[in-house]
């Protein structure tokens, strides 16, 4: 059963639509991660869902609740959700407790000692009730605001870009006992960040948004392997992008001429068109040293070592690809290219 | 209308359904629209009286103009004028930036402690300062003179009573003014700017003057314009301290022109926009470095690290400086009041029966209770309910777009670089004309401080305001508190001490108020500082040393409860 629903959801700013006919479920204790460019409407989308922003029209429903429709609108306050800013937005002026146990409602202090002592266990920081927020590092900070908002245990939570204001290492540690902390709690959460890896990390499910649209839903694995348009394409890892034309596309694949090479590719185009973009993925261009086989032959032009691996830019037949690889070659050298047609994705023009 | 409905419903910026008329935008439109009243009024009363004849029925004339303008009388006073504002700037800005220097980027011993009292000079009027040194300094009487005679046989060695004492005064009450934005602009500079460029091999007094000299620029040249007007626009230390030596300036020709029989307000007016041009051309002046420093902005406001400079054995040197500073501008001045105000008259021979209570014994009857009250219920109360107005006309001004805010945000600011006194003789045109029953009350000082201070209000409701960001208030609503909830719990707190800090400024700002007041009182409505001005221009200053004794405590009184309190003082400095 989906927790959260949300159904054709507009919200209009003067004349620009922000979010433009949004639908999607998050099926309970999944994690939905909305990625996309500054500006593409998905913090608006979230803080729709938590009311504090409202919508144009639309519908959303979460834990089988209605929470905005036609002639509802359930007030932030009482749609029992979590959400952690980007800001932290820790009160300045209340202690660690009193941040934490601010959204406990009526409990007895008895009762707010021990789950705020709870929701600071959860994320490492016991022991620090009596302190100002100011008094803590930016990272600890960044987990007060988690204690927070998870303190009163709600079925949903949700992030908005939490870890972007914290420097890439703590950022990668956070991120996995995020998605630890997320799933112990058995928590549905919606998370809205602009770095590709912090949604591969984390995700069930990622939804792609670009001017207000959802561009593409899907698993991590299938938006990186099987974008579904060229902007997903170029904002989810890196790739050649190669304009071709269709030579012939059925249901078990299409063939692709790149001018002086073919390439088969396993995906087909949704609609039947004559010209199309290729994308290939660095990492999956093979090379190998022997250049004699039957395949495709290119030559090295550069070459830039990056530790792991290293990134060649391959001309072949006047085109330039780039490609990931563990061989080891040296500019101008000849080298066999092959390209697995699964890997070889196929883009609307 | 046409195009709403040529165009689709999603075109309008009003939400369907919603009324023309809410609370909110009658609350908007009641503001702005009283706001730019206020403000409209006096001036356009002080604009229509500039071109009536004095004296005579309401004929129009431009003599007042020719007057000004064509005489030899005004241009000197003028220029007098601009000397003794340039001059009292450029030392205030020099000692001030010495100040701030010391303090926030020396090891001098004692100094970070001291820090917040070098505010109290602003927070004295000027008024008591003069007051003070004329005790202390006065040719024959002068306590130091006294001193220094019976130390070394020669007499008059200070004479207060000259432009070097006018200056002196001054520059003690506005080097702290300066030191406040200096220190400001010199802690916004991240230290790793200077240490970059000692990297590349300059010399730290180059340094200086290459890297932080530039960039604490800005900062100076809006210190030295704001310290011109102010100067150019008191009144009270050119005439008490400056006609007896024959130094006269525009201000005292203005106030002559209304307090002399027969009165000259039309005169006063015509003046009045020489000061204005000065105002206009700083202000002009200001805006195009305020322009240049805009590719200053990646400095950043929080300035991690700061360096501090080891002095070596100079450092008790410069504590001396910052400690000297303290003793004659506010420890020196008020003992030397509080002596005064124990003696029959100030003389140079001390003998027993010079002592005495009488001062004090004489504002006994009552006066000093009507003062007290009067002082109290514009400053005190008075403050309270121009803090709120200021509040929420910033906080409307914030959240409107519309031409009629940006018009109220240009009036706001006119009143300010008008000098107090024609502001004044506006509002007293304008109430008599109008039948309205405040001419001569409580209620007319009132609302012609609170228009003074608008620009003031204003700009430090916004920073407030600034602090509180929607976040904060948006994770409370997520925590499960309503809209009110949401304010008494962050909000308000958040706000407490910022507007504690506005109170206390706009306090001292109505409390000390001389300009306007002068003008407007009436028997009735007389408070503290008209009484003392009163006394001391018309001669009687052994009586006006135990009002401003009085006047001075309670000063230092509010001072020390809000730093208590709400760590006031503390809080202007760290801005």
């Amino acid at each position: 059963m989906s927790e959260i629903l949300v159904r054709n959801l507009v919200k209009t700013f003067g004349e620009t639509n922000v979010i433009d006919d949004v639908t999607f479920t998050v099926p309970r204790g999944e994690i939905l991660v909305i990625l996309g460019a500054s500006g593409c409407g998905k913090t608006t989308t979230l803080r729709c869902l938590a009311g504090l922003e409202k919508p144009t029209s639309g519908e959303i429903v979460i834990d089988g609740k209605p929470m905005f429709g036609r002639n509802i609108d359930v007030p932030p306050e009482n749609r029992g959700l979590g959400m952690v800013f980007q800001s932290y937005a820790l009160w300045p002026h209340k202690t660690v407790f009193g941040n934490v146990s601010y959204g406990l409602g009526n409990l007895s202090t008895e009762e707010k000692r021990s789950k705020v002592r709870d929701a600071l266990a959860l994320v490492g920081l016991s022991g620090t009730e009596d302190r100002f927020p100011s008094t803590l590092s930016g990272g600890q900070q960044q987990r007060i605001a988690l204690a927070r908002s998870a303190a009163a245990r709600p079925k949903v939570m949700l992030l908005d870009e939490p870890l972007s204001n914290l420097d890439a290492k703590l950022r990668e540690t956070m991120r996995s006992e995020l998605r630890t902390l997320i799933n112990e709690l058995g928590m549905t959460a919606i998370y809205i960040t602009h770095d590709q890896s912090e949604a591969m990390a984390l995700a069930d499910q990622v939804i792609f948004m670009r001017n207000g649209k959802i561009e593409q839903k899907a698993s991590p694995r299938e938006i990186y392997n099987r974008p579904r348009t060229r902007a997903v394409a170029e904002f989810i890892g890196s790739a050649t992008f190669l304009d071709g034309r269709l030579l012939s596309s059925n249901g078990v694949g299409s063939e692709v001429d790149l001018g002086g090479f073919t390439l088969r590719s396993t995906s087909t185009l949704e609609r039947a068109a004559e010209r199309a973009v290729v994308a290939i993925r660095p990492e999956r261009v093979k090379l190998s040293q022997d250049a004699s086989g039957g395949g495709i032959i290119g030559k090295v032009r550069s070459q830039v070592f990056l530790g792991e691996a290293t990134e060649y830019e391959i001309e072949v037949h006047g085109i330039q690809l780039v490609s990931k690889s563990r061989v080891e070659l040296s500019a101008g050298q000849p080298v066999g290219v092959s390209i697995a047609p699964d890997d070889v994705i196929l883009l609307p023009a | 209308m046409v195009m709403q409905t040529a165009m689709p419903l999603k075109a309008e910026a009003r939400e369907p359904g919603q009324p023309r008329i809410t609370p909110l935008r009658m609350t908007t439109w009641a503001m702005f629209g009283s706001t730019l009243l206020m403000v409209a009024l006096p001036m356009f009363y002080l604009l229509y009286g500039s071109f009536v004849q004095d004296g005579g029925e309401h004929a129009f004339t431009l003599g007042n103009y020719a007057e000004v303008y064509g005489g030899e009388v005004f241009l000197s006073r003028f220029w007098n004028t601009v000397v003794l504002s340039a001059t009292v700037a450029v030392l205030a800005i020099l000692l001030g930036s010495l100040l701030a220097w010391v303090v926030a980027r020396t090891n001098a011993p004692g100094v970070r402690k001291a820090a917040p009292l070098l505010i109290v000079p602003i927070m004295m009027s000027n008024l008591v300062t003069c007051l003070a040194w004329i005790a202390l300094a006065a040719p024959n009487a002068g306590l130091l003179n006294v001193l220094i005679f019976n130390l070394t046989g020669i007499r008059r060695v200070l004479d207060i009573y000259s432009f070097t004492g006018m200056v002196w005064v001054l520059v003690l009450n506005y080097a702290a003014f300066a030191f406040v934005s200096v220190l400001g602009a010199l802690r916004s500079i991240d230290a790793d700017l200077e240490e970059a460029s000692y990297l590349l091999g300059v010399n730290p007094v180059k340094t200086a003057f290459s890297m932080t000299l530039p960039l604490v620029f800005p900062t100076l040249a809006s210190t030295f314009l704001l310290v011109f007007v102010f100067v150019a626009e008191n009144f009270a230390v050119p005439l008490v301290l400056g006609t007896p030596s024959g130094y006269e300036t525009l201000m005292s020709q203005i106030y002559y022109a209304v307090a002399d029989t027969p009165a000259k307000p039309g005169l006063a007016a015509a003046a009045g926009t020489m000061l204005l041009l000065i105002a206009l051309v700083g202000t002009l002046w200001q805006r195009r470095i305020m322009a240049n420093a805009k590719r200053y902005v990646t400095m950043g406001g929080k300035g991690g690290r700061r360096k501090t400079t080891d002095l070596g054995r100079w450092r008790y040197l410069a504590s001396a400086v910052v400690f000297g500073y303290l003793f004659f501008s506010v420890v020196l001045p008020y003992c030397a009041l509080v002596t005064a105000s124990l003696m029959r008259f100030v003389t140079s021979r001390l003998t027993w029966e010079l002592w005495t209570l009488d001062n004090y014994r004489k504002l006994s009857d009552g006066t000093f209770l009507h003062l007290l009250t009067n002082s109290f219920l514009v400053a005190v109360v008075g403050g309270v309910v121009a803090v709120a107005f200021y509040f929420v006309l910033s906080y409307l001004l914030s959240t409107s777009q519309t031409r009629f805010a940006r018009l109220t945000e240009y009036a706001a600011i006119m009143p300010t670089v008008t000098p107090s006194i024609l502001l004044a003789i506006g509002f007293l045109w304008a109430f008599v004309a109008l039948p309205l029953p405040l001419y001569g009350t409580l209620g007319l000082i009132f609302i012609a401080l609170v228009v003074r201070s608008l620009g003031l209000g204003v700009r430090q409701s916004r920073s407030a305001l600034l602090q509180v960001s929607t976040d904060l208030v948006d994770a409370a609503r997520i925590g499960g508190a309503g809209p009110l909830k949401a304010f008494r719990d962050i909000v308000a707190p958040a706000l407490k001490a910022p507007l504690m800090s506005i109170w206390t400024l706009i306090f001292v700002q109505f409390f000390l108020d001389v300009g306007l007041s002068v003008v407007l009182y009436s028997p009735n409505s007389m408070t503290i500082p008209v009484y003392l001005w009163t006394k001391m221009n018309g001669g009687e200053v052994t009586g006006a040393f135990a009002i401003a004794v009085l006047e001075c405590t309670i000063i230092f009184a509010v001072l020390f409860v809000a730093e208590r309190l709400f760590g006031t003082v503390r809080a202007s400095l760290n801005r």
